[in-house]
């Protein structure tokens, strides 16, 4: 692959080829998470690829690239959201779940399955906020960043969005 | 300990991400050792983050990420390229444009010889700088809405 040095690396055994894969990955799941659709999702993660390796701004130093290209990633994907003409989400909203190996699929919990139901449910705005604190571990100052919003509003608006998923999983919680 | 527990869950939410000051944190913890309901909130957050980690979502596939790649390294030697060829053009094109200008206004070989042979046609020594100028002007122009345009990109508009 190839041998591009940003100064990305947080150690010398990191090379830019692995931290550009886990970016990669990092940014399909949000992508995923937020379209549904795994050939937009591809071509979200596509485009926000090119504005990372092009962009001369990008100094890793002054900041956290994951946050940075999960931000990039997340605005590809509202924009995208944005064009979807009405028949395009019924589509997505019926497409079948990703479907997982047989081996995966028999370790998936009956209460994750029903917890991404609801997460789909909710609007964007609140899950994407869990989204980015439950499953991809990023702080409330990477929050911040990503959504543009102030680092003091990260945790009113998560916590709505949660008590939101609580209300709706109801009795699954129980 | 007296509280509101509606007032207290959002703080719940951040001690659950280790969010809190120590102060809140402690203030929290004495709750959470009181109160059944901010006990069962707490709870009911803390293991719907459990499950929210594990959710396997659709990922790509080894082909994909090979692809991605190798495409967004190919648009950065496209990108080095398409610079230096910039580059290139603007050093030639003025260059030239200079000197082919120079010479025919100022009617070098007639200047030289004084024979009226050499003098260059009117519509020719206004002609040929008017059309560099022009074509110059069109692509200096182009060339600045596109650096605009550039600059106007919310992606890549991201400081730290």
């Amino acid at each position: 692959m190839h041998s591009l040095e940003w100064p990305m690396t947080e150690g010398p055994e990191k090379t830019a080829d692995a931290e550009l894969e886990a970016l990669s990955e990092s940014g399909f799941a949000l992508a995923i998470q937020l379209l549904g659709r795994h050939a937009d999702a591809a071509d979200v993660v596509q485009d926000s690829l090119r504005k990372l390796l092009h962009s001369g701004r990008f100094d890793a130093r002054r900041g956290n690239a994951r946050a940075w290209f999960l931000k990039v990633v997340r605005n590809g994907a509202l924009d995208t959201l944005r064009r979807r003409k009405p028949h395009d989400a019924e589509a997505v909203a019926a497409l079948p779940d990703a479907t997982p190996a047989p081996d995966e699929a028999a370790a998936r919990s009956e209460l994750a399955q029903i917890i991404r139901r609801e997460l789909d449910a909710l609007p964007t705005e609140q899950r994407e906020i869990i989204l980015l604190r439950d499953f991809h571990d990023l702080s409330y100052s990477e929050i911040a960043e990503v959504l543009a919003l102030a680092p003091g509003t990260v945790m009113s608006r998560l916590h709505r969005a949660r008590r939101a998923l609580r209300e709706r999983m109801g009795k699954f919680l129980k | 300990m007296k509280h509101d527990c509606n007032e207290t869950e959002p703080l719940l939410s951040a001690h659950l991400d280790g969010e809190l000051t120590q102060g809140d944190r402690q203030r929290v913890e004495l709750i959470l050792e009181d109160c059944a309901e901010c006990a069962r909130a707490f709870d009911e957050m803390k293991k719907l983050r459990q499950h929210i980690g594990g959710i396997p979502y659709d990922t790509m596939t080894e082909q994909e990420k090979n692809e991605m790649n190798r495409h967004a390294e190919s648009n950065v030697g496209a990108s080095v390229g398409q610079m230096l060829f910039i580059a290139g053009l603007v050093m030639v094109y003025g260059v030239g444009a200079y000197l082919l200008c120079a010479d025919l206004i100022t009617d070098a070989e007639f200047a030289k010889s004084g024979e009226a042979n050499d003098k260059v046609p009117l519509f020719i020594r206004v002609g040929v700088p008017a059309l560099i100028i022009g074509l110059g002007i069109l692509f200096f122009t182009v060339l600045f809405q596109r650096i605009q345009a550039s600059k106007a990109d919310k992606y890549t508009d991201v400081e730290f």
